[in-house]
């Protein structure tokens, strides 16, 4: 006959198997923990990687914007089809559908010798340090307006087209596409590029017109 | 397996090109057509899986190359994506009620077309083959 167990014993039993299940349960816990911190790491890390990837791609569209508007900038000789192209570039890679691109002729006036979107336009002949754009291009460098525009037709940027220390030309951008609200720092870098290619490539284009005109009037 | 086509339809020398840049890392062969016209011509021959459509060009717009695209018998269910310069609502309207599946916006956003585009072209038969 085995003795009864006390009411005592009972209890301390119970208390010693409660005690067993709450560590596995602590050690359940503790590995679930470690779970959790470590797939919140992996999601940290994929929210990395698509971060830099984005940055990445960003980089790449915008050197690939660089890239096309200096090649299509001298791919060709041709006057009217390099002045078509710096009207693309404006519109299509930095989003304004209003520009007018100046030219200085022999007596130092600035005469506009194409303009998009400025049809109700007049624009009169000025020189530098004259008028709204040639007071920018006499300021050294390349304005960019500060306030975004307010849809009016105001002036956006202005470039000068510079070859050496002279200024043979400028591009001035006034109101930006609706869907634009403001210029990003790619456009920043467009307009550079703009000031320095664009202006060779229009100075190489005029040479060589003239050098045809001359050659057809010898021939 | 063969490599899905895009047309890319533009007047423009520097959008094609910056498309063409922007597509070429993709598992795609790439076409070109510099308006309306040949558009229609080229999406009836060549049978493109996508094409990036822009809307002013001359000799024919992108949004009657659009209705004649959807007209036509092989190619009425080509996913057509618009590009449009101007973003007003009307213009985009046009585009939809027209039958675009989707439309970009100038300056092209490469990080935005190439979604736009991967989402036509890979995940819509992803989706058929789970289906299936």
């Amino acid at each position: 006959m085995t003795a009864e167990k006390s009411p005592h014993a009972y209890i301390a039993e119970a208390r010693e198997e409660l005690h067993k299940y709450a560590q596995g349960l602590l050690r359940e816990n503790e590995k679930l923990r470690s779970a959790v911190a470590a797939m919140q790491q992996a999601l940290l890390e994929g929210q990395r990687y698509t971060e830099e990837y984005l940055r990445i791609e960003q980089q790449s569209s915008n050197l690939s914007n660089l890239y096309v508007a200096s090649y299509q900038l001298h791919s060709s000789v041709d006057r009217a089809t390099v002045l078509r192209t710096i009207e693309e570039i404006v519109i299509n890679l930095i989003g304004s559908e209003e520009v007018a691109i100046f030219e200085c002729d022999d007596t130092g006036r600035f005469q506009v010798i194409a303009a998009v979107g400025l049809e109700d336009w007049s624009f009169a002949p000025f020189r530098l340090g004259e008028g709204l754009i040639g007071r920018h291009l006499i300021d050294d460098g390349i304005f960019i307006n500060p306030m975004p525009p307010d849809g009016q037709q105001r002036l956006t940027a202005c470039v000068p087209l510079r070859v050496g220390e002279s200024i043979i030309g400028a591009v001035a951008v006034f109101r930006l596409l609706a869907h634009k609200t403001q210029l990003e720092p790619l456009d920043h870098e467009l307009f550079q590029l703009l000031a320095v290619h664009a202006a060779t490539a229009f100075y190489c284009a005029t040479l060589h017109e003239k050098s045809q005109a001359q050659e057809a009037i010898a021939s | 397996m063969q490599r899905k086509k895009i047309l890319l339809v533009d007047d423009s020398p520097t959008i094609l090109m910056m498309e063409k840049l922007i597509l070429a890392n993709g598992p795609w062969d790439l076409i070109t057509a510099s308006d309306g016209e040949e558009a229609v011509r080229k999406a009836s021959s060549l049978q493109p899986d996508l094409i990036l459509l822009d809307v002013i060009m001359p000799k024919m717009s992108g949004f009657d190359a659009l209705r004649a695209i959807r007209a036509g018998n092989s190619t009425s269910a080509m996913p057509v994506i618009m590009v449009t310069t101007r973003g007003e609502a009307a213009n985009v309207e046009t585009g939809w009620a027209n039958g675009c599946n989707d439309y970009v916006m100038k300056p092209i956003n490469a990080v935005e077309l190439l979604a736009k585009v991967r989402s036509l072209l890979e995940e819509v038969p992803a989706a058929a083959e789970l289906v299936q």
